[in-house]
């Protein structure tokens, strides 16, 4: 039960991401997927260069998609996603990699270090931007606007870009951290991020049937999913 | 020919229709209004594109309420949207020939309308007028018993409306038709029969 | 006009020449001409029909694994047609990418498969047919698939399809029922791709869950984004993507999914997708 409360709130934090990437930046980033992995793979060396890689992913696929509609701008998420995994291919060229954990006793139960860590991180991350959503009226109004209709808050003053450049840098930071963390203790090779991002994208949309009530469901969801699984 | 008996409409709370009766035996009946006044979804429910939340629709005595848009029209009813829908990447004889099934009919109907000289032009190639006309052509190119025009005359010039008024009057000998404007005027050189809808309801008839 | 020609006849060299080459070669173009097929049947969905799929491989590797646990399997290939079907409730912008998420899942889904003791990982051994015969049959295939599609899209159905196609709401307006023609679109799509599954695990004498992989999800989208959208200039791009990938991949590992890097991301610069109508 803990292990299954553990994973629902990292799903719950992936899916965060996915949500926000898709309402605020118009994108279904599919290359949250091989973030996932690259992080795995990034933890190799150091666990502190992933949020730096996966900002700099998050920041090309910004860059590289400023203009794009939806359609088009998820084909590049999934050109990067790809280019990603070769990269990987490329330069590890074993193919499968046992990352190390290690394993501690969390109230008599068995728990990997590092899967508790990235669930505090998910826990940190869905708290505080709970809190950005219920305590800033007008940046949670800002938000909501941009989700409507960009175009239309970009002539009312607010900046949708820098708003869309931050989702997808911090939620590309974030997926490469916890791909980092959670992936400790498996065999990962360069593919292994695809089932996680699906996984995340499957809760996301189950979410965004709830509208505005998404980004409070989002934890409850996950859990169901996740107990139901 | 056509009945319509106490057919209301919401979308959501908002009221569109409420109880509107009427009937059309032949000719040209020309309804009128201003916007928000609930023409175009009269007009919608009666081709079949939107479901009245009540009341009923006769065409030659068979009930069409609940029909699908396409047996509708095979029943001999073609509606002309006011924001044109056209096959946008077929050129414009293949549009009208859809609607025809026959390459002679086509070009006659082509050339009534003013259309000869973008015949091979892809719709998205020509202008808004140009569309609006194409529209009206492949609703004609059906050969209805009832044609449903609505706001036929809008994004027109001068010299279109003279045409298709020219068609109109031409085609009202064998066609019924149902035909909305904001105004009467252009409305009253056609029209049999006009009626005032507003708020959703027949205040008027002539 | 030249280079139409140009392209024409450098199609019909890498059909007819590999028949005369040694076995490596032949095994080479027959591997291409499969994929050639798919590139073909996910052009006339995609133009025709204007769905563009990114899990295209799903008639194609439900139909290779259907004729590998049994080969009279083959004649329930065209009801791959109801896989790939209802992802089309999606709407047209969002249905590639649906379409690409099953297929994934598909992959994984896969490598569960176990029939008789066999399957799983390693996948199922599929009759093995002579090359050379393999070899003939693909090539009927591909020309009779371009004709067929040639046919189809210039009749009065193809017509109709088109016109589902551009505004189901028009197609509505003047008589037609868009249901049948877009069922219709995707059952001649998914057959073309079934047979080229077929074709693809006879030649190979096996089938696995790499069947499912991004590899032939996206191969047609690659094949056709080189060739511009374009039938000849797509059956090209299908080889060059084969070649290439084939004599560097001992350089580069899996030298393919570096190709196709580069065609999605100048794709998402230059294609467009959801065809239907202009944008108002």
């Amino acid at each position: 039960m803990i292990s299954l409360f553990f994973s629902a709130l990292i799903y719950a934090s992936l899916a965060l991401c996915v949500l926000l990437s898709y309402r605020v930046a118009k994108v279904v980033n599919l290359s949250f997927g091989s973030i996932f992995t690259l992080g795995g793979y990034l933890s190799v060396f150091s666990l502190f260069i992933t949020p730096i890689f996966g900002a700099w992913i998050g920041l090309l696929l910004h860059i590289g998609s400023k203009r794009m509609d939806t359609s088009k701008a998820t084909i590049f998420s999934l050109g990067i996603a790809i280019a990603i995994e070769e990269a990987l291919r490329i330069l590890f060229r074993v193919e499968n990699i046992l990352l190390d954990s290690r394993i501690f006793y969390f109230f008599g139960y068995k728990l990997v270090f590092e899967h508790f860590l990235a669930s505090m991180i998910s826990a940190t991350f869905l708290i505080l931007f709970l809190a950005f959503e219920l305590k800033k009226p007008f940046s949670r109004l800002k938000l909501k606007v941009i989700e409507e209709d960009i175009e239309n808050a970009e002539l009312y003053g607010i900046d949708a870009e820098k708003a869309r450049a931050i989702v997808l840098v911090i939620s590309s930071a974030f997926f490469c951290i916890i791909g980092g963390l959670y992936l400790s203790g498996r065999v990962i090779s360069p593919t292994i991020g695809w089932l996680y991002m699906i996984f995340s994208l499957f809760i996301a949309t189950i979410a965004n049937v709830f509208r505005e009530k998404a980004y409070i469901l989002i934890l409850p969801i996950s859990f169901g999913i996740c107990w139901l699984i | 020919m056509l009945e319509v008996v106490e057919v209301s409409k919401m979308f959501g709370r908002n009221v569109v229709l409420k109880n509107v009766t009427f009937s059309l035996k032949n000719g040209i009946l020309g309804i009128y209004g201003a916007n928000g006044s609930g023409k175009t979804t009269l007009l919608k429910i009666i081709s079949g594109f939107e479901k009245p939340n009540c009341g009923r629709v006769f065409f030659n005595g068979r009930e069409i309420t609940n029909k699908a848009p396409q047996e509708i029209v095979k029943l001999g009813v073609a509606m002309a949207f006011q924001i044109p829908r056209v096959f946008w990447n077929l050129t414009v004889h293949e549009n009208v020939l859809l609607a025809a099934r026959e390459t002679d009919y086509t070009a006659e109907i082509c050339k009534e309308l003013n259309l000869e000289d973008v015949l091979f032009k892809k719709a998205k190639e020509i202008s808004q007028g140009k569309v609006k006309l194409l529209q009206l052509a492949m609703c004609f190119a059906l050969k209805p018993k009832l044609a449903l025009l609505d706001e036929p005359f809008a994004s027109l010039d001068a010299e279109n409306v003279e045409v298709v008024l020219g068609f109109l009057k031409k085609r009202g000998n064998e066609i019924s038709m149902i035909i909305t404007a904001h105004r009467t005027k252009i409305l009253k050189t056609i029209a049999s029969q006009m009626l005032e809808i507003r708020g959703g309801k027949i205040v008027g008839s002539s | 006009m030249l280079v139409n020609i140009a392209i024409r006849i450098l199609v019909l060299v890498l059909l007819i020449l590999p028949a005369f080459l040694d076995c490596y070669t032949k095994l080479l173009a027959a591997s291409a001409l499969t994929l050639a097929i798919f590139t073909v049947s996910w052009l006339y969905l995609e133009k025709d029909s204007g769905w563009a799929s990114l899990g295209h491989s799903i008639p194609f590797g439900v139909s290779a694994y259907l004729f590998a646990i049994n080969p009279l399997l083959i004649f329930f290939s065209p009801l791959t047609t109801f896989l790939l079907f209802p992802l089309s409730i999606f709407g047209k912008h969002t249905f590639p990418f649906a379409s690409f998420v099953f297929s994934v899942f598909l992959w994984y889904l896969a490598h569960h498969i176990v029939f008789e003791g066999k399957g799983g990982e390693e996948g199922f051994r599929a009759p093995s047919i002579n090359l050379d015969l393999i070899y003939l049959i693909s090539v009927t295939i591909l020309v009779l698939s371009c004709l067929l599609i040639w046919k189809i899209s210039n009749s009065y159905f193809g017509l109709k399809v088109k016109a589902v196609r551009d505004d189901e709401i028009a197609a509505k307006a003047i008589g037609i029922n868009p249901l049948p023609f877009k069922v219709l679109g995707f059952a001649i799509s998914c057959s073309l791709a079934s047979i080229a599954g077929i074709l693809h695990a006879a030649i190979f004498g096996h089938v696995s869950p790499s069947v499912f992989s991004p590899y032939f999800s996206l191969f047609p989208f690659v094949a056709a984004t080189i060739g511009q959208g374009k039938i000849w200039s797509s059956i090209l791009g299908s080889y060059t993507v084969v070649f290439l990938s084939w004599f560097l991949s001992p350089y580069v590992p899996e030298f393919h999914y570096a190709i196709y890097a580069v065609a999605l991301i100048l794709a998402s610069y230059t294609q467009s997708y959801a065809r239907s109508g202009r944008s108002v």
